[in-house]
């Protein structure tokens, strides 16, 4: 490359940097100002004394949440990994007739918008009982990953050659030894990606909570930090240290393991 | 005992793919069977249905006397090494190896013994609790075939195990898998599209082409006897040349006569078998080798001479391929390094006919037995060597 | 070999059961209460027919907002993610030094809750303190508000929903220009073709499948984008950021108006019914050949 094309890409990406870092700027900054600080001068600037009174505020405000998210999120992405596992594994190392059918079916509903269910999920969850239980939080996310999570590991599992698996069934084992004793030590990069992807999606969802968090004992974090953002009208330090809790979890599992990230991304976009 | 019978096999996959078709074959105790063809033949198919990781549709197999077609691959006293190695990428060397005697649940220390018993044979000792991925394409190898001494089966089965090595190392390969045959005195079912593979290690070859065995025999019958044109021409490299011709009976003789019109004589002993054929047309073929140079020829005569134009010299070292038109058609002679043929010219070829093979043009298949090809072949060795001494003395 | 077909379907079983009530069968529930007159607190099946369908169509003065003001976002949530998707993306794959750091940058945004994006953005456009308050300020520009404006309102969620989705739409690029091989372009290069016309008659065409992917994802966001319009604005101010996903929210959980909400709903699913059926027949189809 000549250096004037080169200081021209690297202008252009260090300006679409600032454009995508200057909110998470914003958000951290904020955070850590008093109030006072917040409403004089520049809003830009970086503040002149450390607070936290505003992480108080809102820790107080949405640490039930914090602790609630956690409780739906693990298990569904428990859940949701192991079905997409053995069922990828189904449809790609043990295939029957009509298991393309099948995949598409389960494919189908990553594209789903979710309005068009929410309102039986809501009277369906009802009915069993289980409105304003964890439990509906669990079971609704763990559903509704199961389309990409069997995505991700068809993928993933069609780059194993079957060979592997004849290889186990001369030497002996039948499908499920298979499954426990080839398929799931190889299935590692798999079961990250899928449970990185199901985490950050999981945490991050707000309309399931929306519709079944009426408990506050069940509200996700991400419903409560929204009513944080109600009920604490200008309280910006409040907000963005609301804002920052609630982003936490899923920025650290970004920073620390985002090439994974990018591959469940990837993954979910279809191969194609 | 250990034979592989397969009587009346097929494979007809969902869309009415027949994959094989009607296979009937006798591998015997401890023998070595390779079989061979083009991709997409069936071979492969056929080795599959063997181990139980293909269904057969029609048909049955027997593994030593038993009938194994509703057998789990496990329970059938095999054991096989893949095309790819599938050896297990999160196990090392040795647990590679003992997988298929854990799940068996064999004592430790048999396991033990086993493992580093073939081990040895093999000379993998020092990589046993190395991944695969630590290993070479010929290590890998190693272990892929040491997964398979370890369990000690009754048979067998490899599917193109070398194919994903280089030239050098499968010579080695090859032979050293011959040499563990003797060893291990087993029956073993080999799966290659490399005809130099098939010819160097089997005691019987298999040859396949489009889901129909075409013909069983040692490797020397096949290449000298083949059943049809299809054997003919995939055994041997550079294949059989093929020429369409005429038989006709001139001066109390039977001669071919050849695209271009010249015409050359059939030894007496073939008469009989292609006297039917007599006025019709044949499949002529004739193997490079057989065709001389005259210059180098030993015994050059009218009646076997071909006047021919050269089209292609390909020079190999210690024999020169000539690529010669005979009116439309192109036949290739492996004749002596030393001609002075030249590009464009024309030049004398002499047909050793008694090597000559003839086939039906419809059916495809070989006209003259195997019992007069041998009468055939013998006299022409008696003649050349009496030839040769005739030489010998002129050149005193 | 019947043990094997019988275990895999048992493996596969307990997804389809689950994706089956989950997906198939409330997507059924849903449209039968879009025929139906419950638009009351309690259940109410009586056939209603299209009524809910007809009413959104004809007389429903707030689902037309919707409509029109999501067919002005989508187009520009949808080309805007794309084009600077596969300009970054292009860059990125020019062989930069901390590519990485900049991929990272880009789709950092991606790994946070819209709920989370929302409140910052609220924040950024806030009309007296906001980070754009204060530069409208330094550089002596007058007040807007932006988000209480009816003119500017939409065009400030768009940025900030671009800002949420373009490191996804650069990443499927970024993994389509890497699928390129390397041959190709020299080829490209050897018969002359430079700049432009490289881009033109040579990427573009390879990328493809990654552009069927991002569009199709972007308007099927585009189709049911709730959470950071509810955050932001709520489909204020008087509508006008308003989308079908917030109204059919508000009918069908806030108001009452199930059947309507259920109507709205099958809309919006019938919507992202046209480009993703093909979608997924072409890309079922796709997957099928490679395995």
């Amino acid at each position: 490359m000549r250096i004037s094309k080169k200081i021209a890409v690297y202008t252009v990406l260090i300006i679409a940097s600032i454009f995508f870092l200057f909110p998470i700027y914003m958000l951290i900054v904020t955070s850590l100002k008093s109030l006072q600080e917040v409403n004089t001068t520049s809003s830009w600037s970086l503040p002149v004394h450390i607070d936290l009174s505003g992480f108080v505020t809102a820790w107080n405000g949405i640490s039930q949440g914090f602790v609630n998210s956690f409780e739906f999120t693990i298990p569904a992405l428990i859940f949701s990994v192991f079905l997409g596992s053995i069922g990828g594994f189904a449809l790609t190392k043990v295939k029957f007739k009509g298991s393309n059918t099948v995949f598409l079916f389960l494919l189908f509903g990553m594209f789903l918008p979710y309005q068009v269910v929410l309102i039986p999920l809501v009277k369906f969850m009802a009915s069993l009982g289980l409105y304003g239980n964890i439990w509906s939080l669990i079971i609704t996310h763990t559903a509704y990953g199961i389309p990409i999570t069997t995505l991700i590991f068809r993928n993933f599992y069609s780059s194993i050659p079957t060979s592997l698996l004849e290889a186990g069934q001369v030497d002996g084992a039948n499908t499920l030894q298979i499954y426990a004793r080839i398929i799931l030590p190889l299935s590692i990069p798999g079961i990250v990606v899928a449970s990185i992807w199901q985490f950050t999606n999981i945490w991050n969802n707000f309309l399931f909570g929306l519709v079944l968090g009426s408990m506050p004992d069940v509200r996700p974090v991400t419903v409560m930090l929204n009513n944080l953002n109600g009920s604490m009208m200008a309280q910006w330090n409040t907000l963005m240290a609301g804002a920052l809790i609630t982003a936490i979890p899923t920025l650290i599992v970004y920073l620390i393991a985002g090439k994974y990230f990018v591959k469940g991304l990837l993954g979910g976009a279809v191969k194609g | 005992m250990a034979d592989v019978i397969l009587e009346h096999v097929w494979k007809i996959y969902e869309k009415k793919v027949e994959a094989v078709k009607d296979a009937n074959l006798n591998v015997a105790d401890k023998e070595f069977c390779v079989l061979v063809g083009p991709s997409g033949c069936g071979k492969t198919t056929t080795l599959r249905m063997i181990a139980g990781l293909e269904e057969i549709t029609k048909g049955t197999i027997k593994i030593g006397d038993k009938v194994v077609n509703d057998v789990e691959p496990k329970d059938r006293d095999i054991a096989m090494v893949f095309q790819n190695y599938a050896l297990y990428p999160h196990m090392n060397v040795y647990q590679n190896m003992s997988f298929g005697l854990k799940l068996r649940h064999f004592p430790k220390d048999e396991i033990d013994r086993r493992v580093r018993e073939a081990a040895k044979i093999l000379g993998i000792e020092e990589f046993l609790d190395r991944k695969p991925k630590q290993l070479s394409g010929g290590q890998r190898q190693r272990v892929a075939v040491g997964r398979a001494i370890v369990r000690n089966p009754k048979v067998f089965l490899f599917d193109e195990p070398l194919s994903n090595l280089d030239a050098k190392l499968r010579v080695q390969m090859r032979s050293e898998l011959k040499k563990l045959h003797l060893r291990l005195n087993a029956t073993m079912i080999y799966v290659t599209h490399d005809q130099v593979e098939a010819m160097t290690m089997a005691d019987k070859i298999v040859v396949m082409s489009t889901g129909v065995i075409q013909q069983i025999g040692t490797p020397f019958d096949i290449y000298h006897y083949p059943d049809n044109v299809f054997v003919a021409g995939f055994i041997g490299s550079p294949s059989m040349n093929f020429l369409k011709a005429t038989l006709l009976w001139k001066d109390s003789a039977m001669w071919v006569k050849l695209p271009n019109g010249s015409l050359i004589k059939v030894p007496k002993i073939y008469e009989e078998e292609l006297g039917d054929y007599k006025d019709k047309e044949i499949i002529f073929g004739i193997r490079p080798e057989d065709i001389y140079d005259k210059m180098f020829a030993v015994a050059a005569t009218p009646e076997n001479t071909v006047n021919v134009k050269v089209d292609v010299i390909e020079p190999l070292g210690n024999q020169t391929m000539l690529h010669a038109r005979i009116g439309n058609d192109i036949i290739v002679a492996a004749v002596d390094p030393k001609t002075e043929a030249q590009i464009d010219q024309s030049m004398d070829l002499v047909f050793d006919m008694s090597m000559m093979r003839a086939f039906d043009p419809q059916t495809q298949k070989a006209i003259i037995t195997k019992e007069k090809l041998m009468h055939g072949m013998n006299a022409s060795k008696t003649a050349k060597i009496e030839n040769g001494k005739n030489q010998v003395t002129q050149g005193k | 070999m019947k043990k094997r077909t019988a275990l895999s379907i048992g493996l596969i079983l307990p997804s389809v059961i689950i994706v089956g009530i989950f997906v198939y069968a409330f997507i059924a529930w849903t449209f039968a209460v879009s025929l139906t007159n419950w638009n009351t607190l309690l259940p109410n099946w009586s056939f209603a027919g299209l009524k809910n369908y007809i009413y959104l169509f004809t007389q429903d003065m707030r689902f037309h907002m919707d409509l029109i003001n999501n067919f002005i976002f989508l187009p520009f949530f949808v080309l805007g993610t794309m084009i600077l998707g596969f300009f970054l993306a292009t860059l990125l794959n020019s062989g930069v030094k901390f590519e990485s750091f900049f991929r990272t940058v880009f789709l950092l945004p991606m790994a946070i809750s819209l709920v989370v994006s929302g409140v910052i953005w609220v924040w950024i456009y806030d009309p007296t303190n906001g980070a754009l308050a204060s530069l409208f300020q330094i550089l002596h520009l007058p007040a807007i508000n932006w988000l209480g404006s009816m003119t500017y309102a939409l065009p400030a969620i768009i940025i900030a929903t671009i800002w949420q989705y373009t490191g996804f739409t650069t990443s499927i690029y970024l993994a389509g220009l890497r699928g390129i091989p390397q041959e190709v372009l020299e080829a490209a290069r050897l018969d002359g073709a430079h700049g432009f016309r490289l881009y033109w008659n040579i990427i573009i065409p390879m990328v493809q499948s990654s552009t069927v992917t991002a569009f199709v994802l972007m308007v099927q966001l585009s189709l049911q984008m709730f959470d950071i319009v509810w955050v932001m604005t709520q489909g204020g101010p008087a509508f006008a950021t308003d989308m079908p996903a917030v109204y059919m929210f508000i009918a069908g959980f806030k108001q009452n108006f199930v059947a309507r909400g259920a109507a709205i709903a099958m809309i919006i699913f019938a919507l992202t019914l046209i480009v993703v059926i093909p979608y997924i027949f072409t890309a079922g189809r796709i997957t099928e050949e490679e395995a």
